[in-house]
């Protein structure tokens, strides 16, 4: 009966105008639209060109039409290499070199040509930085020879400086930032140890305890072409872009900077508890720090990273929808790998979905759950992800993957990812006897959180001191 | 002297390039915009509909946003297990009682033994349809052929964005004329309630006070309520409305296209005429104008204290929108020294952090909203006061305004500078002036220093701003 319904529907559709509701489907539209044409085989991808110009390692991802060139500078320098005292240096320099060079012109005249021409984007983390650097593609050449300016010998001036140490406090101070902040704090502290350069915290006071020599000196040992890669992504071609960079040859820095980086991974395992009363959700981290996988693995990161945040998905939504999102990064440090599980969630969901991720961290452990099958998935989805991110995400990717001296990620790259890869990774950079809990936000009296394991409270955030 | 010096600011900003667009114009109206771009890995496909927020009434807040979200939910062919005559009969038995059930909700009579047994039956059917559908087959279509699919509604578009292989066009334009020729609303009140969600998680101070904001300069109209709508009236939306509301809006002629990627355009046009040339024609209604209300004062409750500073602000394509476009630039700072806002927000500054916001919507009168983030304690109104004054102080040079207008044509670059940003533009710009041109007219205009110094005295009065200050309870 079953049967002769379908062969009824389908003779009756072939036939006779569709309706829904009033919407008629023109006799033209009634097919099936998976009859047309096949699924692509596979993905089209954006080619990575490595070169070198201006003495600096550089990467260029073609963007046919935009009028925008992005270059995406990698700084092989970050929170690590703050003085302890001077906690916040690495962010204050990079920030202040973007006020200007020391040309001829005057301080305000110089603010204003780089705010006409360029504009700028900074991110720190702890081992590098990131400076995005973004022009119009007519006025890439007279950019670069200002930012030329910028790198050689930056201005450094006084009042902007002021300026930038003193909102550098202030910001510190805010309720959201001080709470995030006071978070990632906890996190570090959880996993390195309070001394570790890693756990560093800027203060209102490290930021005014910054002088203009202190700033002066780490940019000598920062920012100097050992220590950079350039991505490029625009319409522009190889040659265009070595010429614009013109400017910055013969650019030499101070010499390469001593970096102590091998971080003491503090073992066991712990709940912590950090009561920020800002914001409506509850943010949770499941964190965990091991070995830093090589360059030919960064592949196999991205896969089981993806696998994790879409088995994590699935298992956490099935409890009805409890998480705004989750996402799993393998942040790949100078010595260690740290895989991070985060997701928000409402004050309510909060225990719950936590303790369903580490149920299924627990089951992971002892039997990884993917199938070849369940791989290929994740494989395809990660690399269809890969194909489609920005030209200006895949360059600072590659420049990323260059100052670290690995070759860039490739679409390639991911479909040649085997299991075992994966499941080595897994094994390496998430360590069940290093699995630290980081919940924070407003959190319910009424949660159990010992119960998921060894408790420690965290004070509510203060100003930093 | 001051006009030459403005002639060499002129110069010394470029314009945008204007890109080289083709345009089909289908025998039902509807328009497609074509860029090619060869050698770009990807096709961008946007389709924008003359639908949103401004077309809504009282009661039925919320529609346009909602019926975005359920066309999601697939065609007679994508979506029907057993083919649509077998799912047909379900799903209107189901969307009738669907019907019936909130209108029972309408008037508050959900709770009653008829609106229990009315809603015992709307599971039962729920349940039954769903034995014949799959609401999330046309996304899983879409995965297969590696297309990413979203959409977003504003106040007068909504626009249908997708991401595609380059051999995947004719599969896409067959499939998207077939979703907006006839879609299928399925689990309407599973997506209803997902708004719903989505409603709750907007409930911060500052949502509170865009909406007052809204309310009070655009009174009882589309432009006065959340795109997202009121809760009383999303919770109380039914299949019928999203019919009415598809009726009116959802026209051939009422909606552009545009593709940016590298195809053959012959083949493309041959596949449009083949596809969404298909559709019938339809007339719609016309849109109603909008009447900026009264500029007032309140205050809201909050945790935080900030100061929402409002003005007014012509469409983006009015010939007086970029001189004040400048005016605002110049008056947030166009570097951390140059401005008004620089010598206001700041460390040891009267406030913390400034922001500017444009709402609602862009394409017809909207605001300009500067916020002020103040610190603990500090007294609003001495805030405003010291704007006041630093506005009065403030005098523009020829050097400052060529940086905003650089800063502008950056903005609009960036805006423009992936194909679909570009496909957005350009599909919007078409659809409300009846040529994407206008756009890029006013873009490249660059308005002398006097004309901005006119628009910022012009703009920037106490009488013509609508001020919310958000703080703790006194």
């Amino acid at each position: 009966m079953r049967w002769l319904g379908v062969l009824l529907g389908m003779t009756l559709a072939g036939c006779t105008t569709i309706e829904v509701r009033g919407r008629a489907l023109p006799r033209a539209l009634a097919v099936d639209p998976a009859d047309i044409g096949e699924a692509p085989t596979g993905v089209p991808t954006r080619a990575v060109q490595s070169f070198t110009a201006a003495g600096l390692p550089a990467v260029l991802v073609r963007d046919p039409g935009s009028e925008l060139v992005s270059l995406q500078w990698a700084v092989g320098c970050g929170r690590v290499d703050d003085p302890p005292e001077r906690a916040g240096l690495t962010e204050v320099m990079l920030q202040a070199m973007l006020t200007g060079g020391a040309g001829e012109r005057s301080t305000s005249e110089q603010q204003l040509a780089q705010a006409r021409l360029v504009h700028f984007d900074l991110a720190i983390d702890d081992a590098e930085s990131w400076l995005m650097v973004t022009v119009r593609r007519e006025e890439l050449k007279e950019a670069l020879v200002l930012l030329a300016e910028v790198f050689r010998s930056p201005r450094f001036d006084e009042a902007a400086l002021a300026r930038l140490t003193r909102t550098g406090g202030k910001i510190l101070e805010e309720p959201d930032i001080l709470a995030r902040d006071w978070a990632r704090t906890v996190r570090q502290r959880s996993l390195f140890g309070e001394a570790s350069p890693l756990s560093r915290r800027s203060t209102p006071q490290s930021f005014s305890s910054i002088r203009r020599e202190d700033v002066v000196a780490q940019h000598r040992r920062c920012v100097q072409p050992a220590f950079l890669s350039l991505g490029v992504a625009g319409d522009v071609d190889e040659a265009t872009v070595a010429a614009a960079l013109a400017p910055l040859e013969g650019w030499v820095g101070g010499a390469p900077r001593e970096r102590h980086l091998a971080p003491d991974v503090v073992g066991g395992s712990h709940v912590y508890v950090v009561p920020t009363p800002v914001g409506g959700r509850v943010q949770v981290e499941v964190v965990s720090v091991g070995l830093r996988p090589g360059s030919e693995q960064r592949a196999a990161a991205w896969v089981m990273a993806s696998a994790m945040t879409g088995e994590l998905f699935y298992a956490l939504r099935q409890r009805g929808g409890m998480i705004y999102d989750v996402t799993v990064d393998v942040e790949v440090g100078p010595t260690t790998g740290m895989t991070l599980i985060r997701f928000g969630t409402r004050r309510e969901h909060a225990w719950v979905a936590t303790s369903e991720t580490l149920k299924a961290l627990r089951s992971w452990w002892q039997h990884w759950p993917l199938t070849d099958e369940d791989l290929e998935k994740y494989i395809d989805r990660v690399a269809t992800h890969w194909s489609r991110r920005s030209a200006a995400g895949l360059a600072l990717s590659a420049a990323v993957a260059r100052l670290q001296g690995g070759p860039p990620v490739t679409v390639e790259a991911l479909r040649a990812v085997k299991g075992w890869e994966v499941r080595e990774v897994f094994s390496n950079t998430l360590r069940p006897d290093r699995l630290q809990v980081i919940v924070s936000g407003p959190l319910s009296e009424t949660d159990d959180w010992a119960a998921l394991g060894p408790l420690l409270r965290a004070p509510a955030p203060s100003s930093p001191r | 002297m001051v006009s030459a010096l403005v002639t060499a600011v002129v110069l010394l900003v470029a314009p945008p390039s204007v890109p080289d667009v083709k345009r089909v114009t289908l025998g039902n109206g509807m328009r497609w915009l074509l860029v090619p771009r060869p050698g770009a890995p990807r096709t961008s496909g946007v389709i924008t509909v003359a639908a949103g927020g401004v077309d809504e009434e009282m009661g039925i807040t919320g529609v346009a946003h909602l019926l975005e979200h359920l066309a999601f939910a697939g065609t007679p062919f994508v979506g029907s297990k057993r083919g649509w005559r077998v799912e047909e009969p379900f799903h209107d038995e189901a969307m009738q009682a669907a019907d019936a059930y909130a209108a029972l909700e309408k008037l508050s009579l959900s709770g009653t033994l008829e609106g229990g047994l009315l809603y015992t039956r709307l599971v039962t059917l729920e349940n039954q349809w769903r034995t014949k559908s799959d609401s999330a087959s046309y996304q899983r279509l879409l995965s297969s052929r590696d297309i990413s699919s979203n959409a977003s509604t504003a106040k007068h578009v909504t626009r249908y964005v997708s991401d595609l292989p380059a051999g995947q066009l004719q599969f896409w334009l067959t499939l998207e004329a077939q979703r907006f020729a006839a879609p299928v609303f399925r689990d309407f009140r599973v997506e209803r309630s997902v708004v719903l969600q989505e409603l709750k998680d907007r409930s911060s101070p500052l949502d509170r006070a865009y909406d007052q904001l809204y309310w009070t300069a655009f009174g009882a109209s589309g432009h006065g309520w959340p795109t997202i709508g009121w809760e009383a009236d999303v919770r109380a939306l039914a299949p019928g409305d999203l019919d009415g509301f598809y009726a009116r809006r959802y026209a051939p002629g009422n909606a552009v296209g545009c593709l940016v990627g590298d195809f053959d355009l012959q083949a493309v046009s041959r596949w449009l005429e083949d596809t969404f040339g298909a559709i019938p024609a339809r007339s719609v209604e016309a849109r109603h104008d909008v009447v900026l209300q009264p500029r007032t004062r309140a205050r809201l409750e909050a945790n935080s204290a900030e100061l929402l500073l409002a003005f007014p602000m012509p469409p983006r394509t009015d010939s007086t929108w970029k001189p004040r476009m400048a005016a605002v630039q110049l008056v947030m700072g166009v570097t951390a020294v140059h401005g008004v806002v620089p010598t206001l927000a700041g460390p040891d500054l009267p406030a913390v952090r400034a922001t500017v916001a444009f709402g609602p919507g862009d394409w017809g009168p909207h605001l300009a909203m500067l916020r002020l983030k103040l610190p603990a304690g500090r007294d609003a109104a001495g805030v405003e006061r010291a704007f006041w004054e630093a506005l009065q102080r403030y005098e523009p040079t020829a050097a400052e305004l060529e940086v905003a207008l650089a800063q502008l044509a950056f903005s609009h670059a960036s805006e423009t500078s992936t194909p679909l940003g570009l496909a957005s533009v350009l599909s919007e710009a078409e659809l409300m002036f009846g040529r994407w041109e206008v756009s890029w007219d006013v873009q490249r205009s660059a308005p002398t220093l006097a004309q901005v110094r006119a628009e910022l005295a012009q703009m920037f009065r106490p009488e013509e701003a609508w001020v919310i200050e958000l703080g703790p309870k006194r």
